[in-house]
């Protein structure tokens, strides 16, 4: 990991500790040998309040390039997520988190969980990433929903 | 617009509260004139109309700003508008001194003059017009705008004969006053007098100074190449404002007035701030040279100590504090070390250097202070004071660590054992967190750090006894926060205000630092002063026995570490960590006050706001607990007996409950059966020999209608009792059949009923009727095994298994299949997608199974087959069609060898072609499924699409059609068509011979086709067409080149790009690469940018 990426994480964590929105939780993951693993970090997006999505907490997994923050990391949701605008594989698909969209290296993990917990009540119509929600979204708005509602449960608080 | 009378109306009228006419159209009128040659002029009116009102001067002061952005070309204009500036800024400090507390409006005007001036002060000594100008009146530089404000105010107020013509600035004397004052010197004497004058031009001097500064730091931090202006700053105005500052904070002028009473003007900490806010951005600027703050660090800490509840209520001590607090968490180095170290003696009467020399009287101070602020309930006050010193004692956690934990420093052990000590009183602060006091919850951030520093420190470095000194320090810190994180504190916080959301929320977000701090401490504490310590807290008594009286705090204390010790041992494989069942099992009492704690959270009658958020949070921890010691339980029969009992009657009184507190009561059932899930899948072994009549006779009741369980609870259910039959194997497949057919019965009983039942009811029951399909299906998920599952007596009978499902002697499959033929054939339900989608479910949950592993639901390809070819025509084919496609392919994957050419060509026209002119070919959804299916079908079988009649009677013909198509997922899907078929693995050498003759023919139409495609397309969607094109030069090299020479003429006329095109793509490797060629091709035929 470069001595930015480095210093950057940990200006990251340092600010997340200090501030971060409610319902919310993101730390680095632990290496086998217990240290801390600051590429890598997992986090919980709570559904908003007054939507579908309230229910649950979503879990994150979010990987940081060694090229971070020129970079942006790659954020995950668990593989087969039900939501428009997530890959099969739980893979977000967010223009603030694509290195050829809109990442700037002044993006912080806060602003990146904002937004995540934006697009799930939000689903941006113009990046399809896996077909069954996308489909219901577009065509069956009451199947949709009740998938969605049944998933938050699954990812309950 | 004719006068200035009409412009004053207008003004008047835009800064009424309900202006008559149009906000926008004024705004703009007025623009126009701010704008235009006349702007200069109209300002020096509006400033100087005596019976004009403070918002009219302030929109003179704002015309002049505009004037500034827009009439700089000329030194002329420029000059025009600088004395305008300064004359009108002193006259009207002028008058605003003469009487502050009617005049107070008139301030909005001076800022705004003040801040003209500012960008005057940067555009003089910054801009290169200005300072390359040959004419020898030019000002080339402003060296102290305080200097000239101090001088022309002294003139102003001492010379009469200049005050009644002062804003003539043709004035040949004002003029030359002006030029005089520009550069002029003040001494520190006459600054010292001026300010001492009175507070009003003390006040007006620091104001100046402010907005200059922080306007500076707002053009800097727009990225202005700024630097001169820096080195004038530190030169000159950075001398006179520290100057001025130090006079105020050592209150020299408070003696010169014979003030005893202690007190500042807010004017001073605003302008100190922002001068510590500039000088911290300048200071990381290689091209300034550094500007030290440290005499005014020294003296505002100096001031500090003179506040005091009789002098000011530590009103002063409030807002150096702020100061303080700001640097702190900021850019702490910018206070010098010494500094910092008497900063250490005040906040914690201890210094980590040394112990002797220390002035303890100074922690005194901070004593009486925090005592002031406890005893008044001045929580905002504490919350800050906590924040400063947390983000103080941070500075120096590396230090801190160091000299605890390594031998790296020779220090004295003591000193640092000392410090601690008080850390850990600071953290110890004995009042409710969040609400009364913030230090317990601003320290977890340091002693997460010290933790992480301490087990980043190198072996070799550490003391022989770190450890020890590690253990001991960290088992405290953990002793202090589990009274701090107990659910009687937010139940304090919710009493004091169930309405304040936020302070509910700081208190949860409190106790998730908690959790993390203590996570990260494990990694130094271990089980063995971790987790075993939390293990007996909860159960080395038993908790039922307890005196009513205080009964409630201690189920508080067991919760709280409950929720602590969840969170470490949840990471672990309990059944596999014979250290925790030892343990577990020394502690008696553990899981039966787990289960305590469970029961009495459930029997909570939810009377008010706060105890139903109590309720959650207690069924929360203690559910969890019970689902993560599911491990455990697979060990100790009697406990896993216990927790399902408990378990089932939480839900029970879920159930019972009605709608009042339907929300508390949801959450809690969702997590109840969530615990009971976990536990039948992990304990599904135990809970087959003894329980499995129990969990069917508990399913049996909340499946009826009556039950008030949700949907979601009843499927979980389902599964989990799937878990426990799945695992009753070892009787032989008859009773395991028994098993499942009785639970098929119940579900298919309740289904029927509701089917047999009128119209209107069925409708009624539509959801009901979709739960119970649904928990046929989860039933069934249930009982296929994970992938690493293993089974002795499985394995053993797995022949008699697999006979037996063959022969369904309980006709379990066509029992089911009726019933799916039933709902299928039901207008009020197969019109719904949600039931088409459960029961291809259905259908297809064996589909993906071994063949050799038996499973209830295994139907065969022509019960599938009939299914899908009998209900296509009923069922809503734009929102159902999808689920019969995913079955579909399920069915070709599972069937590849048994299907035959005709099978499939029969089925894809029933499926699709019958339907494609109608309904997919206009659907880009349907479309993309339709072609992904055959894409599938190409990868697991081949032969049966290139033998298929469809394909070149279907197929073919619309995926050339497609691949000039406007839609992305149809581009998608139509040129990966095209490259898996020219590009497959799987192809035996009938199958290749067999594509090379198709492609052979169709080569050139495929050839122009994507061409044409990739012409028309748009630029996200060319890397679409990149694969099937190297695919085509790959496999057909030359009759490729052949095709592209005759397609691309008839595509566009620019021979001479085709040309270079297609000589580059012949000798082009790698997809990047042939990418760029395609893109230059396509930027180049459509004459658009490269970018």
């Amino acid at each position: 990991m470069s001595s930015l990426c480095l210093q950057r994480l940990q200006e990251e964590r340092k600010k997340w500790r200090k501030d971060h929105p409610f319902g919310f939780f993101a730390k680095p993951t632990k290496k086998a040998d217990g240290t801390m693993n600051l590429q890598k970090w997992e986090a919980g997006i709570p559904g908003k309040e007054g939507t579908i999505w309230h229910e649950g907490v979503y879990p994150l997994t979010i990987e940081y390039p060694d090229e971070y923050p020129s970079k942006p990391p790659k954020v995950k949701l668990p593989s087969g997520f039900y939501h428009p605008n997530v890959y099969p594989s739980g893979t977000i698909c967010l223009s603030i988190l694509n290195e050829e969209q809109d990442w700037r290296p002044a993006i912080t993990l806060k602003q990146i969980c904002l937004g995540i917990q934006d697009l799930l009540d939000t689903p941006n119509p113009n990046s399809p990433a896996q077909e069954p929600a996308w489909r219901a979204f577009q065509k069956n708005k009451a199947d949709y929903e009740r998938k969605v509602v049944l998933q938050a449960k699954q990812y309950a608080k | 617009m004719s006068s200035i009378e009409e412009v004053v109306n207008l003004i008047e009228t835009l800064y009424s509260a309900n202006p008559a006419i149009d906000v926008n159209q004024i705004q703009q009128n007025l623009q126009a004139i701010q704008k235009s040659n006349d702007g200069i002029h109209l300002a020096n009116q509006l400033l100087t109309g005596a019976s004009y009102s403070n918002n009219v001067k302030y929109f003179g002061a704002l015309t002049l700003t505009v004037q500034l952005n827009l009439n700089v070309e000329s030194f002329e204009t420029f000059w025009r508008l600088f004395s305008s500036n300064l004359v009108h800024l002193i006259r009207l400090c002028g008058i605003y001194a003469s009487d502050t507390r009617s005049n107070a409006s008139l301030m909005i005007a001076i800022k705004k003059l003040m801040s003209n001036l500012s960008l005057i002060f940067i555009t003089i000594n910054e801009t290169e017009h200005v300072t390359e100008d040959n004419n020898t009146q030019v000002i080339k530089q402003w060296n102290n705008p305080i200097n000239t404000f101090i001088h022309l105010f002294s003139e102003y107020g001492s010379k009469q004969v200049l005050a009644n013509n002062w804003t003539n600035v043709d004035d040949p004397m004002m003029a030359q006053l002006l030029q005089q004052s520009i550069n002029c010197d003040v001494s520190y004497d006459n600054l010292l007098k001026f300010v001492a004058t009175s507070q009003t031009f003390n006040e007006l001097t620091l104001t100046f100074t402010e907005i200059i500064i922080e306007d500076l730091t707002k053009y800097q931090s727009k990225k202005h190449n700024v630097t001169r202006v820096h080195e004038m700053v530190h030169e000159r105005l950075y001398i006179s404002t520290m100057a001025l500052l130090n006079i105020n904070i050592t209150l020299e002028l408070n003696h010169i007035h014979n003030i005893t009473k202690l007190q500042l003007s807010d004017s001073v900490f605003k302008c100190t701030y922002a001068w510590i806010n500039y000088i911290s951005m300048t200071r990381h600027m290689s091209s300034v040279t550094s500007m030290s703050l440290s005499e005014i660090f020294q003296n505002l800490m100096n001031l500090m100590c003179q506040s005091s509840d009789q002098t000011d209520n530590f009103y002063i001590a409030e807002k150096v504090l702020s100061i303080f607090g700001n640097v702190f968490a900021n850019d702490p180095t910018m206070m010098s070390f010494d500094l910092r170290q008497q900063i250490e003696v005040i906040f914690l009467g201890i210094s980590r250097t040394s112990n002797t020399n220390v002035d303890t009287s100074k922690n005194a101070w901070m004593l009486q202070y925090m005592n002031y602020l406890v005893t008044n309930e001045m929580t905002e006050e504490l919350k800050e004071l906590a924040i400063c010193i947390v983000d103080y004692l941070q500075i120096s956690n590396l230090d801190v660590c160091n000299k605890l934990f390594s031998s790296v420093h020779s220090n004295d052990y003591n000193i640092s054992q000392e410090y601690i000590k008080v850390l850990l009183q600071m953290t110890n602060f004995p009042l409710t967190p969040v609400l009364q006091e913030f230090f317990s919850v601003r320290m977890v951030d340091f002693w997460a750090d010290l933790a992480d520093s301490y087990v980043n420190l190198p072996n070799e470095a550490l003391l022989p006894n770190s450890t020890q000194i590690g253990i001991d320090i960290f088992q405290q810190v953990i002793n202090i926060y589990l009274p701090k994180i107990s659910l009687q504190n937010k139940q304090k916080i919710i009493e004091e205000d169930a309405q304040d959301e936020s302070a509910i929320h700081e208190f949860d977000d409190f106790r998730s630092a908690v959790i993390e701090l203590s996570q990260n401490l494990w990694s130094i504490l271990g089980n063995e002063h971790l987790t075993n310590m939390l293990v007996g807290g909860i159960g080395s008594s038993d908790a039922s026995t307890l005196p009513e009286d205080g009964k409630m705090s201690v189920y508080y204390q067991i919760e709280a570490m409950s929720f602590i010790a969840d969170a470490l041992m949840s990471d672990m494989n309990l059944s596999e960590s014979p250290w925790i069942l030892n343990i577990l099992r020394k502690n008696p009492y553990f899981v039966r006050n787990i289960l305590l704690l469970f029961q009495i959270s459930i029997q909570m009658a939810v009377t008010s706001k706060a105890v139903s958020i109590l309720k959650i949070n207690m069924v929360r921890s203690s559910s969890k607990m019970i689902g993560t010691l599911a491990g455990y339980l697979t060990s100790n029969e009697a406990d896993l007996s216990q927790c399902i009992q408990t378990l089932f009657q939480g839900l029970e009184s879920c159930s019972a409950e009605l709608s009042a507190n339907k929300d508390v009561y949801d959450k809690v059932e969702i997590m109840i059966i969530k615990t009971i899930s976990i536990i039948c899948d992990t304990c599904r072994q135990q809970l087959s020999v003894q329980y499995l009549d129990h969990f069917i006779g508990v399913f049996s009741s909340l499946l009826q209608p009556t039950a008030t369980v949700s949907g979601f609870t009843r499927s979980t259910l389902a599964k989990s009792v799937g878990y426990i039959i799945e695992c009753r194997v070892q009787n032989g497949p008859e009773e395991q059949g028994k098993y499942i057919v009785q639970i098929l019965d119940m579900i298919e009983d309740l289904i029927d009923q509701c089917l047999d039942s009128p119209v209107n009811i069925q409708h009624e029951r539509k959801d009901y009727i979709l739960n119970l399909l649904n928990c046929i299906s989860e039933f069934g998920s249930a009982m296929i095994h994970d992938e690493d599952y293993e089974s002795t007596a499985l394995i053993q009978m797995l022949q008699q298994y697999h006979e037996f499902w063959q022969n369904d002697p309980f006709q379990c499959r066509v029992k089911l299949l009726n019933l799916i033929e039933r709902i299928l054939g039901s207008p009020v339900f197969n019109k719904d997608s949600s039931f088409v989608e459960v029961c291809c479910l259905i259908l297809g949950k064996a589909l993906t199974l071994p063949d050799d592993d038996p499973h209830f639901l295994r139907y065969s390809m022509s019960d599938i087959i009939n299914v899908m070819l009998k209900y296509v025509q009923v069922i809503e084919l734009s929102t159902s069609l999808p689920y019969f496609i995913y079955l579909l392919e399920r069915l070709v994957i599972q069937f590849k060898t048994q299907f035959s050419v005709e099978e499939f060509d029969y089925l894809f026209n029933e499926l699709f072609i019958k339907y494609y002119n109608a309904l997919i070919g206009r659907d880009p959804d349907l479309l993309q499924m339709m072609i992904n299916f055959v894409i599938t079908v190409l990868d697991k079988a081949p032969h049966l699409v290139l033998n298929s009649k469809c394909l070149p009677g279907f197929i073919i013909p619309q995926c050339l059609k497609l691949l000039p198509s406007n839609e992305k997922f149809t581009i998608v899907a139509v040129t990966k068509f095209w490259t898996k078929l020219i590009n497959n693995r799987k192809y035996s050498q009938a199958d290749l011979a067999n594509m090379q003759s198709l492609i052979m023919v169709q080569g050139q139409e495929l050839v122009y086709q994507t061409m044409y495609g990739l012409y028309h397309t748009q630029r996200s969607d060319l890397n679409s067409y990149t694969d099937l094109i190297r695919g085509l030069v790959a496999k057909f090299p030359m009759e490729t080149k052949e095709w592209l020479i005759s397609a691309l003429p008839q595509i566009c006329d620019k021979p001479t790009i085709h040309e270079k095109f297609v000589n580059r793509l012949f000798v082009t490797r790698g997809s990047r690469a042939a990418g760029n060629v395609i893109l230059t091709w396509w930027l180049e035929c459509t004459a658009l940018p490269s970018y």
